[in-house]
């Protein structure tokens, strides 16, 4: 009997007497199963065993072929050819480099049904206006707002792994742009329940905290192709200066803070803890559930992280740069939302936070782009995928210890643009608290030179 | 439909391999009452009032109640919206545009100045431009209903909430239920989710996974899972065990019927009347037959039944159990039973499940002529003890007696009877009752003997030979 295979759900059925690498019996339908990004090893091995299948897996959007020339600068001309070897990979460029292009590129040579997952709306958005020099016609998107499936469709992480079951067999190429967020537990599946032979993905920071991104060369195919900020600055990214900026408490903060780091600092000593990584403070976050101590020391943490994240201090230096830079265009960005509107109140600066609507966030970037607006204050959302090329100062009020959000933070104002000299990035950190090790860490292995 | 909790607000104790939600309790009634009171002192006040109020009602034991109250009522009564906008001509987010676009502004005297022109603008003055300015953040918003919910009624959609969000890292589900199947199979259709049956002390269990379940452990249909929840407590009886994935360690979360009373009741679920069991009683009961729902365990020797049903007729009984999921083993072992056990009970099943042998099956509605049949097979003889039984319908007789009119007659003493009306030969009505009466029959075994009635007024029948 000749062998079949099917796409079910996530997965790919093989039906007849055969055996295939990464498939399991399934009792519960009598076949043999396997995951569906598991297909192209599955088809490889039956053919190069010579063994007669029929293949029902992949059902593509039918696409047109796609015709575009790019100009490609010779390190992405570079990253494409190495892409095209396997058609399986990762690439890592920093921010303001071109990623998309080497994406579209690949689109272009690849020309079947593509589907590209990205992070946020803002970049759905901006990967549709890009793509469209494919043919508008040809260009959708798969998100909360809308439920479109077109040749080349562009969807949000949460709508992919939501329908990841139902998206798995209708693209050849699926293009992960952030791939650093691919290897969490939940979206991951989206990479595992898709059957599409071809992949690439794209980063600035290929590695993460947990170390999950030793997941990606299964999912999407290892990192191929790699460049840091420094080598390109100067030439295809502005160049630019890092200037931190440490700033006191105010007496009565410094005093609330050292009461409130005391108290965690007390449990933590009695308890015998060792805080070094994220999972050891994690751990003290699960005993809240029985210790009432450990609520107490966490919320206490809580209360002193957020003293010197908001001093008042930081706000009077913060004035001192808007005063220096009245002629700059100016990025804020900060930890929590409660200081975005702060900010926004204080200086009459339009704020985004994830909880701006679609609209006023359009309206807030169409305004910086025009120069209407020369600042922009934001939590975290502005962190990826905001294209905001002019901008040339940033001002990191506080932050999280992630390298990958500060790298991201300093590509925003690293894009080349006329006239543009040199970028400034500010970091504002609060004197004798934990946030100076915070400040620490994410300069740590971000590979930034400073 | 119901509020989940994000994972931070998870109230579960796990001790050696299992997990228990706390679920919130006649302890936790204060705290319910609490967190309903101050949402209604809100009214027509600003949320970030409400969340500084609720803060104040948290300690360490308790925080992840209040905000899952907090969380599971606003999702049920609470109404906010923006203060501008509504009942004023200012839009907020047109006021903060034209203050950025004067912007950024980095002293006091310039802020003022861009203040008081935006006043001037909008024609107010400049506390309310200042108000107005992110008058629409959560923050600021106003409470402006609360409908109203007694705390017991909080604490059980809390405890559904718990429940269905403990499902969310479920790698399996298995339950079992006594009725509603019908409900609980199309859901774990509609939701793409797979599903095998087992046998376990008599009953039939259901093990809901995803496609990919064989393939890894994977907590991608615990959304799902949790979905189906609603469906399987609306039972009568039920059982449920989740396997839940929480930091790489595997939990057993098991709960069934006898915890009924922290969940919603019923009405609060979903609606009752469509059930299949629903309209097997009204069925029966039009027809004439008195039915018993959940008539309780039947034993039967070594065997134990739980039927659904008992219907009675006269001194008759049977019982109908109406098998939600099952396999042919699983039937096949059933009849068995009742075959060694003369137990009258007639089998009805779902045919999505495959057919078997002497059971009725079906798969949208339930062929009830086919069950009657079946029911009147398993009921006693109408006792044919006298020589003239009054009966309805149509049953078996035994080879002695004949059906004529309403009645089954011994075929020697209709004979007896035909003679008689042929000796007496009678002319009227009253002649020929009187020797029906002897026979204890009625006018409807007339035609049989070559006679009808005719009314010619309302009183005055007539009695005409054929």
């Amino acid at each position: 009997m000749k062998a079949t295979l099917e796409y079910d759900r996530g997965t790919i059925v093989i039906r007849g007497d055969v055996h295939v690498p990464h498939a399991k019996y399934d009792s519960r339908s009598r076949c043999l199963r396997a995951l569906a990004y598991k297909y192209r090893d599955i088809v490889d091995y039956l053919q190069r065993s010579g063994v007669e299948y029929e293949d029902n897996v992949i059902n593509p959007i039918p696409s047109p072929y796609f015709e575009a020339d790019f100009e490609l600068r010779d390190y992405q001309e570079q990253t494409l050819q190495r892409w095209l070897e396997d058609k399986r990979g990762c690439v890592v460029l920093p921010t303001g480099s071109g990623k998309t292009y080497v994406a579209m590129a690949a689109i272009s040579e690849v020309s079947a049904a593509t589907l590209v997952v990205v992070p946020t709306l803002d970049l759905v958005d901006q990967w549709k206006e890009k793509l469209s020099v494919f043919g508008e016609e040809w260009i959708g998107e798969f998100t909360g707002r809308k439920k479109e499936l077109k040749p080349i469709t562009v969807a949000t992480y949460d709508s992919a792994y939501v329908n990841a079951e139902r998206l798995g067999n209708r693209f050849v190429l699926i293009v992960f742009d952030e791939v650093h967020h691919l290897p969490s537990e939940a979206y991951m599946q989206i990479a595992e329940m898709s059957a599409a032979p071809y992949r690439m993905g794209l980063t600035a920071t290929y590695e993460r905290e947990d170390g999950r991104h030793e997941l990606l060369p299964d999912l999407v195919g290892g990192k191929i192709f790699e460049l840091k900020p420094s080598d390109l600055a100067g030439k295809h990214l502005a160049d630019y200066a890092i200037k931190r900026i440490y700033v006191p408490l105010t007496e009565e903060e410094k005093k609330a803070y050292e009461r409130a780091a005391r108290v965690f600092k007390e449990y933590v000593t009695k308890k015998g803890l060792k805080l070094r990584s994220v999972e050891d403070f994690h751990r003290i976050v699960m005993a809240t559930g029985y210790d009432e101590k450990a609520y107490e020391a966490l919320r206490s943490w809580d209360e002193a992280r957020k003293i010197a994240f908001n001093s008042k201090n930081k706000l009077r230096k913060l004035r001192e740069l808007l005063e220096r830079h009245k002629n700059d265009k100016i990025l804020i960005f900060t930890r929590h939302n409660d200081l975005v509107y702060r900010i926004s109140k204080l200086f009459l600066i339009p704020a985004i936070t994830y909880r701006t609507s679609k609209e006023e966030r359009a309206r807030v970037l169409e305004g910086f782009r025009s120069g209407k607006f020369r600042a922009i204050v934001s939590s975290q959302v502005l962190d990826e995928g905001i294209d905001v090329p002019d901008a040339n100062v940033a001002i990191i009020m506080s932050g999280s210890g992630s390298a990958r959000e500060y790298i991201q933070r300093l590509g925003r104002i690293l894009r080349p643009s006329k006239g543009k000299e040199r970028a400034i990035l500010y970091e504002l950190i609060s004197r004798e608290t934990s946030e100076v090790t915070t400040a620490r860490r994410r300069r740590k292995g971000g590979g930034v030179a400073t | 439909m119901v509020a989940l909790l994000p994972k931070e607000l998870l109230d579960v104790r796990r001790y050696r391999g299992k997990l228990f939600p706390r679920f919130a309790g006649a302890d936790d009634y204060d705290l319910a009452e609490r967190v309903i009171k101050t949402f209604k002192a809100a009214r027509g006040k600003k949320y970030g009032m409400v969340l500084k109020a609720l803060r104040l009602l948290e300690n360490a034991k308790n925080f992840r109640k209040v905000r899952g109250f907090a969380r599971v009522l606003e999702n049920y009564c609470v109404e906010k919206a923006c203060a501008f906008g509504v009942d004023s001509e200012l839009d907020p987010v047109e006021v903060r545009m034209f203050l950025f676009e004067r912007g950024f502004v980095t002293s006091k005297k310039e802020r003022d100045s861009v203040l008081k022109y935006a006043a001037k603008y909008f024609n107010t003055d400049v506390e309310t431009i200042e108000r107005a300015m992110y008058a629409d953040r959560e923050e600021e918003l106003v409470v402006t209903r609360v409908d109203e919910i007694t705390p017991a009624t909080l604490i059980r959609l809390y405890n559904l909430s718990l429940l269905q969000t403990t499902v969310f890292s479920c790698l399996r589900l298995t339950f079992w239920t006594s009725s509603n199947h019908k409900e609980v199979f199309r859901a774990i259709k509609r939701l793409g989710l797979m599903y095998e049956l087992y046998e376990d002390a008599g009953r039939m269990l259901v093990e809901v996974t995803g496609a990919a379940s064989v393939l890894k452990m994977t907590r991608k249909y615990g959304t799902s899972m949790a979905k189906i929840i609603p469906y399987i407590i609306k039972a009568k009886n039920w059982w449920i065990k989740a396997e839940i994935l929480e930091n790489d360690r595997i939990y057993l979360m098991e709960i069934d019927d006898r915890h009924r009373d922290l969940f919603p009741e019923k009405e609060e679920r979903i609606e009752y009347d469509s059930s299949l069991e629903e309209e097997f009683a009204r069925k029966l009961t039009a027809l004439g037959y008195e039915v018993v729902r959940e008539p309780g365990v039947v034993k039967a020797g070594r065997f134990a039944f739980i039927p659904d049903f008992l219907v009675r007729k006269g001194k008759g009984e049977v019982y109908v159990e109406i098998v939600g999921f099952w396999t042919p083993e699983y039937i096949e072992r059933k009849l068995e039973k009742v075959r060694l056990t003369d137990i009258p009970l007639v089998v009805v099943a779902r045919e999505e499940f495959g057919r078997a042998e002497g059971v009725v099956t079906f798969s949208k509605r339930i062929p009830y002529n086919e069950v009657l049949r079946e029911i009147r097979k398993r009921l006693p003889k109408e006792s044919f003890e006298g020589e003239v039984v009054r009966i309805d319908g149509i049953g078996d007789l035994p080879p002695d007696y004949v059906k004529i009119g309403g009645y089954a007659i011994k075929k020697s003493v209709f004979e007896r009877l035909r003679a008689e009306f042929q000796r007496q030969d009678p002319k009227t009505v009253e002649e020929a009752r009187k020797i029906l009466a002897k026979y204890g029959l009625g006018d409807s075994v007339l035609p049989s003997l070559g006679y009808q009635i005719v009314w010619k007024g309302l009183d005055r029948p007539e009695l005409r030979k054929l």
